[in-house]
């Protein structure tokens, strides 16, 4: 219970330069829709009234417009990159914002009647709850943003795709192939690499809030253990020049070796903060 | 009972304690005094387990620290522990949700006696105002034990009035309170038993009544001969 | 309870907005259209034979589904769930009966069919250990699952900076490797022979040394890793004028291991139909192919309605007659790609009949020089109306 009290302690700490997060998605997004669509019907009118061009040639030479016209708009992709790198300093302020200052938060947190990994586990929840929210909201987005081609451009002037077939296309796109995979067990494996990252991360800081300078070294240390272990089989490919795995072994092991290194990181976190961590 | 066995801090290889022992009783106040720097809020941050010590031992109640015992020992440190934005109410709710020896009677009485409006954020306050919260934080906890870093550092005469009384009132009664201070003129009346800090070293340990009526001196007749040599 | 509402709220979207994502698309598999191959005429066994790897994509999107087609029905790699996909979706059937039949033995090895033979008794691997600069040898006795495993030191191996293996074949208890060995601006074709049962080279031999450009192939039949006596070798050498690079001149022959003897394909005065030089032609089809059968090799070239070819006989070393098959110009016009295996031949043509498109697959037998098959891929309960693209990459036996 302690936990999830802590849990929404920390996510209410971020809640409204979460919600600025969401806002500027939200309105950016729906500008760069509305604007691609408005363009598009702008150049249509011009090339089919003005210059008399016949709507099947139009459609021929400048294809009809879809979500996939979003991705070059820097207004649909800004807010992403905002977010994601928010998030991702977020990673490191949620530890240090309660150092900051004299006499700090760290001292009530360290002196909460509970287990103090709780503190390590709320945060980082909340860093994934903050993180699949935002992914959420983009994946509802895309819907409005279907809709809003809808209302906008005629049928036979634009292509429709389901959220599955949007992502199918946009495979080798950095964002949103990565965010949104296209499939459930697809999704687990991209997350949960991702939050091993972030216990990994976590633990690194601890390291440096125990140990100072020290610790940054420590830390690093840590970081490149934690990950040459998760890459063994990889490495072990590289120097050997040999696939020895098959693709289902492969997976299995690293399935295993991903939570060996979270596991790892959580109870070394345990350690730190019951007997190396300083205010 | 608070025990600190042979405890020795180290940063690097700068000694700040060095082999400490003490104990601190239930019903007692214990005032550890020295100059600044001396480790005495390390000996705090060590008896709450916030800073790890290189060696020796402390133990509540002849036990180890654990996370149970925040609920019996709790630790005022010299700067309020919540968050500036957080109003005084906020602050309360916080404490009322983590510790069940929250005593919210208790609370009432210390905004009464501050005279503190639960609507204020704490980054609005007074510097005297902000540590009468960070008092109250501390002692609405129905604890055995209260730890209170220099509690008068930097505060206006009057706001020290306020919290020096609270020393003589029923809200600390019972209790065992440790105390750290580098200046002893507002509570030399008050305390029971000094620990005098040198150098990351005890270099006395008396009872103030026993002095008095042994040796004739004050706390402060101790200091003069002890810092001054 | 309110004040909790953060903790609650968020799980509850995060939890329905990827709930419906997935679970909507796992139900729905909306979108992609069945298929079915249709038996027009010939041996409907045949079409019940064949694997069909392709991808299906609509008209103006820029979306391709890879698929595979028997007469089971069509399997789209997009349907496939997460483990399915895992196991590669196109992996040679030959490496991929080897592992089903044998993981320990395929474990760590190169993933290629012309590094193992496979004899009645023995299956046996000869690959590259990058690492060592070895060979590294590997022969399982199939009936006892006893393996005889070493590496081997390269002779010479100073000399080349970068050794690949071509071919393995085994004769008795000797192991064949056809290497290309690079060195300098030259590259030597070798032959090592390894005895098994002294784990050593016993013998080794350049087969030939050639410019670096020059193209040199060991002609083989992926799907066929049985025991063979004889390769075939074509080497295309390379001219460098100032407007790049020509074939100068093809050269084909065969090379016996035991008698190591090397005997050339020489073509017969009429065979005008030459295979084209590969960096003029101006697509793939409208060069010359050449097709490795089991005891034949063939020549073949295509004309407006169908195909013509020599067939050269290896067993006895000469050229019969020239065979032709006849399947029409609009089947020639539509032709997307040829597929060999063995001594059969398929065909995919998009055949375009009074504006309506068909999609036909052929089986030619080369030996008989008859055409035994003809299907249609058809749309299940299609709108035909709709334009889609089918691309096939792969016909093969199952």
């Amino acid at each position: 219970m302690n936990y999830i009290k802590l849990l929404n302690f920390e996510l209410s700490r971020f809640i409204k330069i979460y919600f600025v997060l969401i806002i500027i998605t939200i309105i950016s997004q729906l500008i760069s829709t509305y604007s691609v669509a408005k363009n598009y019907m702008n150049q249509f009118n011009l090339a089919v009234y003005r210059d008399g061009i016949s709507i099947e040639k139009y459609v021929e030479q400048f294809g009809q417009v879809s979500l996939m016209d979003l991705q070059h708009s820097g207004w649909f992709n800004l807010p992403i990159v905002i977010a994601a790198v928010t998030l991702l300093l977020y990673c490191f302020f949620i530890w240090y914002r309660d150092w900051l200052g004299k006499n700090t938060f760290i001292y009530r947190l360290l002196m909460l009647p509970t287990a103090r990994i709780n503190i390590y586990l709320s945060k980082a929840t909340a860093i994934f709850l903050m993180v699949l929210g935002l992914v959420a909201l983009q994946v509802i987005l895309l819907l409005i943003e279907g809709k809003i081609f809808k209302w906008m451009v005629p049928a036979n002037l634009r292509h429709d795709y389901s959220i599955m077939e949007y992502l199918a296309n946009t495979v080798g796109d950095l964002y949103l192939g990565v965010l949104i995979p296209m499939n459930f067990i697809q999704f687990l494996i991209h997350y949960g690499i991702g939050f091993m990252f972030v216990f990994v991360l976590f633990t690194s800081i601890l390291f440096e809030r125990c140990f100072k300078w020290k610790g940054i070294i420590f830390g690093v240390v840590y970081a490149l253990v934690s990950m040459s272990i998760f890459f063994i089989p990889f490495i072990l490919e590289i120097i050997f020049a040999k696939r020895y795995l098959y693709p289902m072994e492969l997976f299995v092991v690293e399935i295993v070796l991903g939570l060996i290194v979270t596991a790892m990181s959580i109870w070394i976190a345990h350690y730190l903060l019951n007997r190396k961590i300083t205010v | 009972m608070i025990e600190v066995k042979n405890v020795t801090k180290k940063y690097g290889r700068k000694k700040v304690l060095q082999g400490v022992s003490f104990t601190a009783n239930k019903g007692e106040i214990t005032c550890l005094i020295g100059v600044n720097g001396v480790g005495k809020t390390t000996i705090l941050n060590g008896i709450m387990n916030l800073t790890p010590m290189t060696s020796g031992e402390i133990l509540i109640d002849g036990e180890k620290l654990t996370k149970e015992s925040y609920e019996k020992i709790a630790f005022i440190p010299d700067a309020i522990t919540m968050l500036p934005h957080m109003k005084i109410a906020e602050a309360i709710q916080f404490m009322k949700d983590f510790y069940n020896s929250w005593n919210d009677e208790r609370a009432e009485e210390l905004l009464g006696f501050f005279r503190l409006k639960k609507e204020e954020r704490i980054s609005s306050l007074s510097k005297g105002n902000v540590a009468k919260v960070n008092l109250l934080l501390g002692l609405a906890l129905d604890v055995d034990y209260l730890l209170m870093d220099e509690p008068f550092s930097g505060i206006d005469i009057f706001s020290r009035e306020q919290i020096a009384d609270v020393f003589t009132s029923h809200l600390v009664e019972d209790r065992g309170v440790v105390i750290t201070t580098h200046e002893i003129n507002d509570i030399e009346h008050l305390i029971d038993k000094v620990v005098l800090l040198d150098d990351g070293t005890i270099v006395r340990e008396f009872h103030t009544e026993e002095m008095r009526e042994m040796e004739g001196k004050s706390v402060v007749d101790v200091m003069r001969e002890v810092y001054r040599g | 309870m309110k004040r909790y509402w953060k903790v609650i709220i968020l799980p509850i979207f995060i939890i329905i907005t990827f709930g419906v994502l997935y679970v909507h698309h796992a139900i729905a598999k909306n979108g992609l259209p069945e298929f079915e191959l249709v038996t027009v005429e010939g041996d409907k066994k045949i079409g019940e034979q064949l694997m069909i790897y392709g991808d299906y994509h609509t008209n103006n999107d820029s979306m391709w589904h890879s698929f595979r087609l028997t007469a089971d029905g069509i399997v789209y790699q997009r349907d496939l769930n997460f483990f399915e996909q895992y196991n590669n979706f196109f992996e040679s059937n030959v490496i991929q009966k080897l592992i089903e039949e044998d993981s320990g033995f395929m474990r760590g090895k190169t993933e290629e069919s012309n590094l193992f033979v496979d004899t009645d008794k023995q299956l046996a691997y000869v690959g590259p250990d990058f690492i060592h600069n070895q060979m590294e040898v590997d022969v399982q006795n199939k009936e006892s699952g006893d393996r005889t495993s070493f590496r081997l030191d390269i002779p010479e191996r100073s000399k080349y900076h970068q050794i690949y293996v071509e071919e393995v074949q085994m004769i008795e208890d000797t192991l064949y490797a056809v290497t290309i060995n690079y060195f300098g601006e030259n590259k030597d074709v070798m032959i090592y022979e390894i005895s098994i049962d002294e784990e050593k080279i016993i013998d080794h031999y350049p087969l030939m040394e050639l410019p670096f450009l020059d193209s040199v192939n060991v002609l083989s039949n992926d799907t066929d890793i049985g025991q063979k006596e004889q390769i075939v070798v074509s080497v295309d050498h390379i001219e460098v004028t100032s407007d790049g690079h020509h074939l100068a001149e093809s050269e084909y022959f065969t090379y016996h291991f035991e008698t190591k003897e090397s005997k050339p394909i020489t073509f017969p005065d009429d065979f005008t139909d030459k295979p084209e030089d590969p960096f003029g032609a101006e697509d793939y089809l409208s060069q010359g192919h050449i097709v490795t059968g089991k005891d034949n090799l063939y020549f073949i070239n295509f004309t407006p309605d169908g195909l013509t070819y020599y067939v050269y006989d290896l067993v006895q070393h000469k050229f019969e007659e020239e065979e032709s098959i006849t399947l029409g110009t609009s089947v020639l016009e539509g032709l997307y790609g040829i597929y060999p295996e063995g001594d059969s031949l398929y065909l995919y043509s998009q055949v375009n009949e009074n504006g309506i498109q068909f999609r036909k697959v052929f089986m030619v037998d080369l030996v008989n020089a008859e055409n035994l098959y003809e299907g249609e891929i058809r749309m299940v309960d299609g709108d035909e109306t709709n334009v889609y693209g089918l691309e096939i990459f792969r016909i093969q036996e199952r």
